[in-house]
């Protein structure tokens, strides 16, 4: 574990000249992208002027109305052309510092956290993983996600990643009008870690609003079966305040929620204050934080010298990466090494 | 007009009937599950039994001083292997296991040829693993429990309780030994 202080230091030894490098090319970048948007204002002026001009020659008048116009057609044709690879270059130059931003800074701090990470701007944690939580329904139509970290810690393999999954639903009207919608099904933080012992079954720890809202009386909305299996009553009651258990055997579910770790497990929650969901699968835990934000974005329009934007992203960073020694995962007096 | 008011007068007594059923149903559905749950921390107490034989003889060609805890150890398993005993014999012998397995555990740090033996290793991991697991069932056994005592003392459902002569079980107690914290110091001394 690595302390703020030790990230101070590493903020000014290593980040800041990087940030400083980063800084100049998101300014050149800018700057390019002014002058490519110059250039492409000025080409079409230069383009209508010209198609206009020819319309003249053809037709005698600048317009016709009656006639076809086929320089301005032509004109309007190439400013689409145009425009679409306009677009296309901004946005690749932007991303291009972006993707670049990422590796050197994200990057950096992944590696400062734990040397066995590995970061990867641009992946993410497969659709399989996922589905495979069993967390979130339905299955979802649209996934995506960056800023995947993987590796070993010790003795216990994890990976994270932001992750966007969406559902789409299709309404029709009274006129017989359909209507796509895509509906949000997560969008925040995704982890998976191997788990310290062997289970057969698939077990649910989830936010439980309805005792945290009706304090015990809460108990009776919890129905004790549902699609993520049988009701878990646990013995810790703060604990049980914050979450629901779900499960397919009220003994594995306690082999794996022991009480040291339904304490470890709140105090997680406590500690970061953020709703979590999190689920016990083939012998891996998977966790779900959703934000509302993306995450480890720069800013492209003023300066990239901050010491708490770097520093939220090294909190958020240790948060995820923590939860192996804050769960214990690395404990393994069990059958499973 | 007749037939109503005997209507008027059944029904209050047929839906008392029917809550009667469903009330004294649940009752002994609530103390099948807690005899359900028994069998489990039962079968993982056997499960850790079985683990004995091979623990012994592991651990018997290093340990010279240590013999008696050893075969205290032989006499518990036999003991819990008898047939028909009661679910308290079967804590009781449960608890005294823990206690003596706790002593190996302490005497194999005087034994740095054993701490490294693969095979002891695994018998460690496997016995840490069936340990676990039976806290579970007991926690798991102890929810059963409590779920059923609750329908046996809590209003309305006591008078059927009462009635059918239902009352309270005991919860399966954490033994003090285990309670209490390892004291470290003893282990290295």
């Amino acid at each position: 574990m690595k302390s703020e202080s030790e990230f101070r230091t590493f903020y000014q030894t290593t980040l800041e000249p990087l940030l400083q490098n980063l800084n100049k090319l998101r300014r050149g970048t800018r700057a390019k992208n002014m002058s490519i948007t110059l250039m492409f204002m000025l080409f079409l002026v230069v383009l209508f002027g010209l198609g206009f001009f020819v319309n003249r020659m053809i037709y005698g008048v600048w317009f016709a109305e009656s006639k076809a116009n086929v320089p301005i057609i032509l004109s309007v044709i190439v400013t689409i052309i145009a425009f679409i690879y306009y677009i296309g270059t901004i946005v690749a130059n932007k991303r291009k510092f972006v993707v670049r931003y990422k590796n050197e800074i994200i990057g950096s701090i992944v590696r400062f956290i734990d040397m066995s990470l590995i970061y990867s701007a641009e992946d993410f944690i497969p659709e399989q993983e996922f589905i495979a939580s069993r967390l979130f329904y339905p299955k979802p139509d649209r996934y995506g996600g960056d800023d995947f970290v993987s590796g070993t810690i010790d003795k216990t393999h994890i990976a994270f990643s932001e992750v966007h999954a969406k559902y789409k639903t299709v309404t029709t009207d009274s006129n017989g009008k359909t209507k796509e919608k895509w509906v949000p099904i997560f969008d925040g933080m995704f982890f998976k870690a191997d788990f310290n012992k062997d289970f057969n079954g698939a077990y649910f720890v989830l936010p439980d609003m309805a005792e945290k809202m009706f304090g015990r009386a809460g108990k009776i909305f919890q129905s004790s079966r549902n699609r993520y299996g049988e009701l878990v009553r646990l013995e810790d009651p703060e604990f049980e305040k914050q979450f629901v258990v779900y499960g397919s055997d009220q003994v594995e579910a306690r082999y794996i929620l022991s009480t040291a770790l339904m304490r470890r497990l709140l105090n997680f929650q406590q500690r970061t204050g953020k709703r979590i969901y999190i689920s016990f699968v083939k012998s891996s835990i998977f966790l779900a934080i959703p934000y509302r934000k993306q995450l480890f974005e720069p800013n492209y329009y003023s300066s990239l010298l901050s010491e708490d934007k770097t520093t939220e992203y090294f909190q958020d960073l240790e948060m995820v990466v923590g939860i192996v020694s804050d769960l214990n995962l690395n404990t393994r007096i069990w059958s499973k090494q | 007009m007749g037939l109503s008011i005997i209507l008027l007068i059944a029904a209050p007594f047929f839906i008392l009937l029917i809550w009667g059923i469903a009330t004294s149903n649940r009752l002994t559905r609530l103390r099948n599950e807690a005899e359900n749950a028994f069998a489990s921390v039962d079968a993982y107490l056997k499960k850790r039994f079985d683990l004995i034989p091979n623990l012994v003889a592991a651990v018997q060609q290093y340990m010279g001083h240590e013999k008696s805890v050893l075969t205290e150890i032989t006499a518990l398993r036999s003991r819990a292997m008898e047939p028909g005993l009661s679910n308290d014999e079967a804590i009781d012998i449960n608890n005294k296991m823990n206690s003596a397995l706790r002593s190996v555990n302490v005497a194999v740090e005087n034994y740095p040829d054993l701490k490294s033996n693969t095979n002891f290793l695994q018998l460690q991991t496997s016995l840490n693993e069936v340990e676990e697991q039976i806290s579970a069932a007991r926690r798991a056994y102890n929810a059963s429990i409590l779920a059923f005592n609750n329908g046996v003392q809590l209003f309305p459902s006591s008078i059927i309780a009462s009635m059918r002569n239902l009352t309270r079980k005991p919860f399966l107690e954490t033994p003090e030994a285990e309670r209490s914290n390892v004291n470290v110091k003893s282990l290295f001394n």
